[in-house]
């Protein structure tokens, strides 16, 4: 069985659980939408922060 | 003989999953590292210290070459080098660069002002793709069909903020698609044919195009050695147009997503990327 990380979304703050992610991917808060980063995983916990889903100087 | 790895980018995309993911085949332990968050400059600095060698895979094209600099300047080695970001992220020195190698570019004129624009369309024959010097995702690239859209367009980009924003690219467009060429080292892994969905004509992979699989022919093979002898062995992505007098080389990305071309082609481009990193270190 896969264990679930969980954590907050620090916009809402609506609880979140997730299968195994690494630090830097991605996730969409299902409740605000807005697109999460892990920054670190603790103890099953995540760290999460809002991250821009694209800025004016993207290009590669 | 170490094989410690540092991505540094804002965030762990599918490309970025994918190489952290095939390090281990290769020897390699490939760690994602905040682009944001690297404060470099110390050349003794902690931040990159730890790595053997730094993919740059910032998404901005402000952050790449910047961080590659750094990351040189305090001998830690780097992929792409940041002379060679520098030359991929204008697209107007790589062309220069490319041009002056006898390697085939677009046809294109320079536009800072109304002025340069008014004479690039006499210059120039419709339909004409404009286009920023910095940028990527399609992002701003606008075809024009005729002179009255044209200079109602150039309205909004004199209304951008910044000179630096505003410095454009004026080319004839060529339309048909592109053929995107995934090189590692010297050698072409992966190619595909990128058109347009039917929805947008641009046919960047970041606005959802449609891919094909295209047979890498001589013509192809001749046109992306050019360009690797030009730039000198990296990770790239070509982006090649057809015409009638064969191809010409549109730009280079310095970061490329690979994500279509993999799964078109169905090449293991981040294998082929681990073991020319494992390459590199020795």
């Amino acid at each position: 069985m896969t264990q679930m990380l969980a954590g907050a979304c620090p916009e809402c703050e609506t609880p979140l659980s997730t299968p195994p992610m690494i630090q830097g991917e991605t996730m969409s808060c299902p409740e605000c939408l807005l697109t999460l980063r892990v920054d670190e995983v603790q103890d099953g916990t995540l760290v999460l922060q809002v991250v821009e889903v694209q800025l004016r100087d993207w290009g590669q | 003989m170490g094989g410690k790895v540092a991505i540094v980018a804002d965030r762990v995309s599918w490309e970025e999953r994918q190489l952290i993911d095939r390090g281990p085949e290769h020897g390699l332990e490939v760690e994602w590292v905040n682009d944001e968050a690297l404060c470099l400059g110390d050349e003794d600095a902690d931040a990159l210290k730890s790595y053997d060698v730094v993919l740059i895979r910032s998404r901005s094209y402000t952050r790449g070459g910047l961080l590659a600099s750094l990351a040189e300047a305090a001998r830690i080695p780097v992929l792409n080098t940041a002379a060679v970001i520098q030359a991929c992220e204008n697209k107007l020195a790589l062309r220069v660069l490319l041009r002056r190698a006898g390697v085939p570019v677009p046809d294109f004129r320079l536009v800072l002002s109304r002025q340069d624009f008014r004479k690039a369309l006499a210059e120039l024959p419709f339909p004409l793709v404009l286009k920023p010097i910095f940028g990527g995702m399609g992002k701003r690239v606008t075809l024009l069909r005729d002179p009255d859209t044209a200079n109602s367009v150039y309205d909004y980009v004199e209304d951008l903020g910044h000179a630096f924003e505003q410095a454009c690219l004026v080319e004839p467009f060529l339309g048909g698609g592109s053929v995107r060429c995934l090189v590692v080292g010297r050698e072409i892994v992966a190619t595909a044919r990128f058109e347009s969905n039917g929805t947008d004509w641009r046919n960047n992979a970041a606005i959802g195009s449609h891919h094909s699989v295209v047979e890498r022919d001589a013509p192809i093979t001749r046109i992306v050695d050019a360009v690797v002898e030009q730039l000198g062995g990296g990770i790239y992505g070509i982006d090649l147009f057809r015409t009638g007098d064969g191809y010409v080389v549109n730009e280079v990305n310095h970061a490329p997503g690979f994500r279509a071309v993999a799964t078109t082609s169905g090449v293991d481009v981040a294998s082929a990327i681990g073991r020319y990193v494992r390459e590199v270190l020795g």
